[in-house]
Order: C-alpha cells, then structure tokens, then sequence
C-alpha cells in the first residue's frame, strides 16, 4: 500500500457492512478499529472521492504521506508564506548596513576614508560586503595612504560597519645639536660624574637638588658666556626612597590549570546556542574565533577556547607577610633599576601588625643615574670679538 | 515485510500466517464472505475456512490481507 493515505472514520455500528462496502467497491484499506461506536480505518487518498459517495457522513481525520505535506500547506498557506517573507526579510534586514563609523579624530582622513568606502559602495542602506571585498578595500586604503595611514580594521558589528585605524605619525628627527644643560633628576649625593662635553658645575659627594644644573651647555669665559653646546656626560649618585608596603595574611592567587575547553555556539543576533562544549565558570581566560560568518544567514558559528585556571586562597603567617613585604618593596625599586644601578643599603623604618594585614615602611639608598637632559634657558650669548 | 518479500522472491502461491492477533493470507485470489464468526476465502483451488468469534478484517490488499478476531481454527479444503 502505497504512503500516500488518508484516516477515516465513521459513525457505524455495523462493521460488517463498512468491511462489505470497501470490499465490494475494491477500495484497499489497513488498519481497521473500531473504538466506542466509531470505526476507524486507512484508504488510499485517491478512493476517499469513491467512498465518499456511498458513505456520506465519513470524516477525514489525518492525512499521511504526500498528502499529508500537501493538506498540512494548504491549511497552514498563510501561516508558512507569512514565515517566509518574515525569514527572507530578517535575512535582507540583517544584511544591510544602516551605520558606517570612522574612529578617528582627524576629521579630514575620516572624510577621505568614507570617500573611498563610498566608491566601493560600502554605504548606509547598501548591502554588507563579504570578506574577500572588505579585504580588497583595506588593502587598497592602505596602499593608497601609506604616508598617513598605518593600520585600518573594518569590523561589522551587527547592521554597523565600524572602521578602526592608526595614523601613521612621522616623527622628524631631533636636531641633535640644540644647547642642553645636563640636571638632576632627583634629590641625590653624586657618586659618579663623567664631563665629555660642557662645564661641570658639580663634584663627587655634593648633594644636589632636584633640576639642579650638574654639567652647563653654558662655556664661559671669564665669567661670560662664549658659547652653548649640548652637555655631555653620565652622572650617577646616591638616591633615597622610602617606601611603603602592605600585604594581607590571606590573599588569593589564580594559576593556569593547564586545560583547555573549545565551545562551539551559533551566535543569532548576540544570543549564544551551544552545538558543544558548553562549560560554565567564571575561572578562565576566554578566547574567542569566528568559524562561519556569511552575509545570507542569519547566524555566525563561533569558537571560543577556555583556558582554566585555578582558584586559590593563601593564608600567610605574620613571618611570611613580613618577607612576602620585603619582597615586594625591594622589587618595587629594582624593578626600575638597569644592569648598571643597584641597591646600595635598606633600612626597615616601621612595621605595624594589623588583625588583617602587615604594613612596612622601608629606607633604601641606591646607586642610580640622575643626570637628565634640559634645554637652556634663553640668555643672550656675547661672542668675543678677535679670537 | 522480509516474510513477504522472500514469498515473493520465491515465487510461492500463497502463504497463511497464524499470528497471536489473527491471520494473515497472502496471494489470495477473492475474498468470499466475512461474518463476526466466520471467514472464507478462496486461494487458487482452495477454500480457506477461519472460524471464531468477533473476526473482522483489519486492512485488505490486491494480494494481502489481514484477519484479526479470537481464531478458533483455520480450515484448507481442496475442491
């Protein structure tokens, strides 16, 4: 029998005389009931016409097969067509551009850039461009404005195309001969002084100010001034810092368990459908890719890669504190040292207990360079006549 | 339906299967009369009797069908 069928019934007492109707009249059927006064049973679509003339008061209940497919349409036509328009004009909705931001604050590359997205007819109510085209566009900006632009990104976030870039920034090279003094940059004992070039006004073991001129660009002759050139030279000296540093008995670490999780979702207007991988925590390190992302669907297929790491809370003792402090206040300063510098002495100046917390407050004396550049500050030069 | 489909391939004349429900002929050749107690059918030059209570035909096609009530006998006479 073939699928295409359709579920009858009919009202009737007597079975006999449906089987008797059906046989007569060669009309095939399967699965004959009879259920509290009503007999149903299975025809081919094609001879519901044929019965339906004898038996008057019998009642379609189901269709199957194809007919099935066609009366499901045909019931539901407006239904199905109303989703299909609605589908295709999402899909045309979601694939059109409706703002296009340039982020910059030069406004006259902003003009230049939207001038070319406008002749690759990247603009607003026009339709989203694929990859391969946006790609094309960002080469050829490039290639086109090498001398101000260094970088562009054009990202479409939802219905909006949102250009990213850095402008290149020509840096003119310094006339190195400009008159400079060489001054302290901290309040320092000078441990160290080299003079290649400029006066030394300083010596070893003096105490200087911070801004204090150490090495003049300012040759003097006879108390005046003769010339002004670039001081040169290495000034290193005595600097003190004191400083202060806290650390709590209990603190807490993360550390990278070594496991990675990959979630594959389907991302339909922000919303995340997992496909697999779903793994919900707050202690990872989230890295997410695009798979899929085609202008005529709807949604994108991500990737996301979730490192773990591993919570933990620390309780210190009052003597693991204070190390843990020292630690931490020595590295503040050697953090800022080069290969040159070092830490000359330390000192702990206080150490206070709290109930949560230890507080330290260190002196340290280091050996570093103080000797900055500053420009001189205007003062008539008088050249000496007949030298 | 791997049943059927081998009776076919073998190219037998019929085939009578007496299932727990009912009976199931198939390559009849017509079926005679049908009444709550009693079936009959004819298979090329043979009467099929089946007799019980409350017997109704529960699907009928050009070569199959199928006989479901309480089966008290199934009775193959040749004429």
């Amino acid at each position: 029998m073939s699928t295409d069928l359709i579920l009858l019934s009919i009202k009737s007492e007597n079975l006999y005389q449906i089987e008797n109707i059906l046989l007569n009249k060669k009309i095939y059927f399967k699965d004959l009931n009879y259920i509290n006064g009503i007999i149903y049973f299975k025809i081919k679509s094609k001879d519901y016409e044929r019965l339906s003339l004898i038996l008057k008061d019998i009642k379609i209940e189901k269709h199957y097969g194809t007919s099935g497919i066609t009366h499901f349409i045909k019931k539901h036509f407006i239904l199905i067509l109303s989703f299909i328009f609605v589908y295709i004009l999402l899909v045309i909705l979601s694939n059109v551009i409706f703002d296009i931001e340039i982020v910059t604050q030069n406004n006259e590359l902003k003009r230049i850039i939207s001038l070319y997205l406008k002749d690759e007819n990247i603009e607003k109510y026009k339709f989203v461009k694929d990859n391969a085209t946006l790609d094309k566009v960002k080469k050829k900006i490039l290639e086109e404005n090498k001398d101000t632009l260094e970088w562009i990104e054009i990202e479409r976030v939802g219905t909006k195309y949102i250009v990213n870039l850095t402008e290149r920034i020509v840096t003119k090279e310094l006339d190195d001969s400009t008159p400079k003094n060489i001054v302290a940059s901290k309040d320092a004992m000078i441990m160290y002084i080299v003079t290649k070039k400029g006066t030394r006004i300083k010596e070893m073991n003096e105490i200087v100010k911070k801004g204090e001129v150490i090495i003049s660009g300012l040759i003097k002759k006879d108390e005046e001034i003769v010339e002004k050139v670039k001081a040169q030279g290495e000034v290193y000296g005595e600097v003190w810092y004191k400083v202060t540093t806290t650390v709590p008995f209990k603190h807490s670490s993360y550390e990278k368990t070594g496991k990675k999780i990959t979630h594959i979702y389907l991302d339909i207007f922000g919303k995340k459908l997992t496909l697999m991988g779903k793994y919900d925590t707050k202690n990872s390190m989230n890295e997410t890719k695009v798979l899929i992302d085609k202008p005529y669907l709807f949604f994108k297929v991500m990737k996301e890669t979730k490192s773990l790491y591993k919570y933990e809370t620390h309780n210190l003792t009052e003597n693991e504190a204070y190390i843990e402090a020292l630690k931490r206040s020595e590295r503040s300063i050697s953090d800022k040292l080069n290969e040159e510098e070092y830490i000359i002495d330390k000192k702990v100046l206080k150490k206070n207990i709290y109930s949560s917390k230890i507080e330290i407050e260190v002196f340290y004396r280091v050996y570093e360079s103080i000797g900055i550049e500053e420009d001189i500050p205007n003062e008539p030069v008088e050249t000496l006549e007949g030298e | 339906m791997l049943n059927n489909l081998s009776c076919y391939l073998k190219k037998e004349d019929y085939r009578i299967s007496i299932l727990p429900y009912g009976v199931h002929i198939l390559k009849y050749t017509i079926l005679l009369d049908i009444k709550s107690d009693l079936a009959l059918l004819k298979i090329n030059n043979k009467i099929v009797k089946i007799k019980g209570t409350n017997i109704h035909l529960n699907a009928l096609d050009k070569e199959e069908l199928l006989i479901t009530g309480n089966i008290r006998s199934v009775e193959i006479n040749e004429y």
